[in-house]
């Protein structure tokens, strides 16, 4: 398994292949401290206005702010808005 | 945003509130069920979004699974508007009934209008339109315009075309009226004769016989071109009857043509060296008063003329706005004193002066539309050296005949 990540790392890197596609990484856009949007995501974990966790390939993605709203969401794609604080990884 | 808002309007969505624990479980689920949903965010322990109608029935079965509370908390969009509207039957009612009116008071003809009467009286007009079928009241499609409008010049004898148009609830009858003299009157007969002074340069003859021929001096009142043209003996080509009565050897008609000549104009004027010309002193009084209507309101100084020589200036502000008259304006005066002064002229601007005031006059006869032809002046010997006088001659030519019925 080890084996195969480090394989498609070498391969997006040599085929300059965007890594969020090979590695199934998020893919997140955040645009001041108002927008976030976070691509390939795997759902909401957790949602309140103060803090949303999302679930993301090998952990989870922690946004924490202000009046946090789920502007729109789909199976792939999700759009926050709100006043943000702060953006954690926990893997 | 705002037209995917408007799209959104327009399909109709529903505004939920969701609570309990499964809340983000049920959201995830909804996600791979590919439910869309809109504008989540939390109020105290509820979360709201905003679904699809559609989609709503189908997240029912999802609510069950994760046991949270679905309310629905409002109904927005166009299809949910329109349903409620059905609803209220009275309401439809009185629109469709609105809608009716409507459509069935504009098929009528409410207003008409006489347009372009002048000598006619429009009451008449209207009378007999009346009388022909068009009045207010009358169903539109009814009317049969073109026919209407053609017995209309049969009916009153002074119109010489008629034309009826139809905006909205209002019928414009737009009428021409026959200009006296251009109708064919086989009974007219008529001279044409000369309306002022002249010498004839060109007689052109349409119908009747020329009196006059080129070079002729005439003065106003002669006939030019006679109404009246007798054949001379000899020029009756049928000489087998010799009683022929005198009256056939005569023919009245009406005459026409132009009779083009050369006509004078005069203009006098004198001046001598010493003249007498009013100047400004430089005292002046002012004064205004205010004219609503027909009514005048004294408003300061004065109003009456108070010098023995003064110019009076008048000075009038309205208050009309676009093409609204107001009738009130402030009307200020000036008077200003004049002094009589006396003053040398050399020959030169006196003769002048004496020759600007003949033109003015010769100027002032000739009739607008009409240019000289040829001008010029003579300056006239006086007894006195200190009087200059000029006559001033303008030459036109134009057509001098008018038309004289007999």
């Amino acid at each position: 398994m080890n084996f195969k990540k480090k394989f498609q790392g070498v391969l997006a890197e040599t085929f300059e292949l965007p890594k969020e596609i090979l590695l199934d990484l998020p893919r997140v856009t955040i645009i001041g401290n108002q927008h976030l949007y976070v691509q390939n995501h795997r759902g909401i974990v957790e949602y309140t206005d103060k803090i949303i966790r999302i679930s993301v390939s090998g952990g989870e993605l922690i946004v924490k702010g202000d009046k946090l709203i789920i502007r729109n969401v789909f199976s792939e794609e999700i759009f926050i808005e709100g006043v943000i604080d702060r953006l954690n990884y926990e893997i | 945003m705002s037209i995917i808002n408007l799209w959104y309007y327009i399909n109709g969505y529903i505004l939920i509130s969701i609570q309990g624990k499964g809340t983000e479980r049920l959201i995830n689920l909804a996600i791979n069920r590919g439910i869309f949903l809109r504008d989540i965010r939390r109020y105290k322990k509820k979360a709201l979004m905003k679904v699809d109608s559609e989609e709503f029935k189908r997240l029912r079965p999802l609510v069950r699974k994760t046991r949270c509370k679905v309310r629905i908390e409002e109904k927005v969009g166009l299809p949910f508007f329109i349903y409620r509207l059905t609803i209220r039957k009275g309401f439809i009612a009185g629109f469709v009934f609105f809608i009716l009116a409507l459509y069935t008071l504009s098929s009528f003809v409410w207003f008409v209008e006489i347009d372009g009467t002048e000598k006619i009286d429009p009451r008449e007009v209207k009378e007999a339109t009346r009388e022909l079928g068009l009045h207010p009241g009358v169903f539109k499609d009814s009317l049969d315009l073109e026919d209407i409008s053609k017995d209309l010049v049969l009916k009153v004898p002074d119109i010489s075309w008629a034309g009826i148009e139809i905006s909205g609830t209002r019928a414009k009858v737009q009428i021409i009226e026959k200009i006296k003299g251009t109708e064919y009157d086989p009974e007219f007969k008529s001279h044409i004769v000369a309306e002022k002074d002249g010498i004839i340069l060109e007689v052109f003859v349409v119908e009747g016989q020329a009196v006059v021929s080129e070079g002729d001096t005439v003065s106003a009142g002669d006939t030019l071109i006679s109404g009246l043209i007798s054949f001379e003996e000899g020029e009756v080509e049928d000489n087998d009857e010799p009683l022929e009565d005198r009256e056939k050897r005569e023919m009245h008609v009406r005459a026409r043509g132009t009779v083009e000549a050369r006509v004078w104009y005069e203009g006098h004027g004198h001046s001598t060296l010493l003249i007498e010309k009013l100047v400004p002193t430089g005292n002046y009084e002012t004064g205004s008063f205010l004219r609503i209507g027909e009514r005048e309101i004294f408003l300061w100084g004065v109003l009456e003329n108070p010098y023995e020589f003064s110019k009076k200036d008048l000075v009038k502000r309205t208050f009309d706005w676009r093409n609204i008259l107001v009738p009130v304006e402030i009307v200020s005066l000036r008077f200003t004193e004049l002094t009589a002064k006396k003053e040398k002229l050399t020959p030169e601007e006196a003769l002048e002066r004496a020759k600007q005031q003949a033109l003015k006059e010769a100027k002032e006869q000739i009739p607008s539309g009409v240019s000289p032809d040829e001008e010029y002046y003579e300056i006239l010997e006086t007894k006195d050296d200190q009087v200059y006088k000029v006559r001033y001659v303008m030459e036109t030519i134009e057509d001098i005949g008018i038309e004289q019925g007999y």
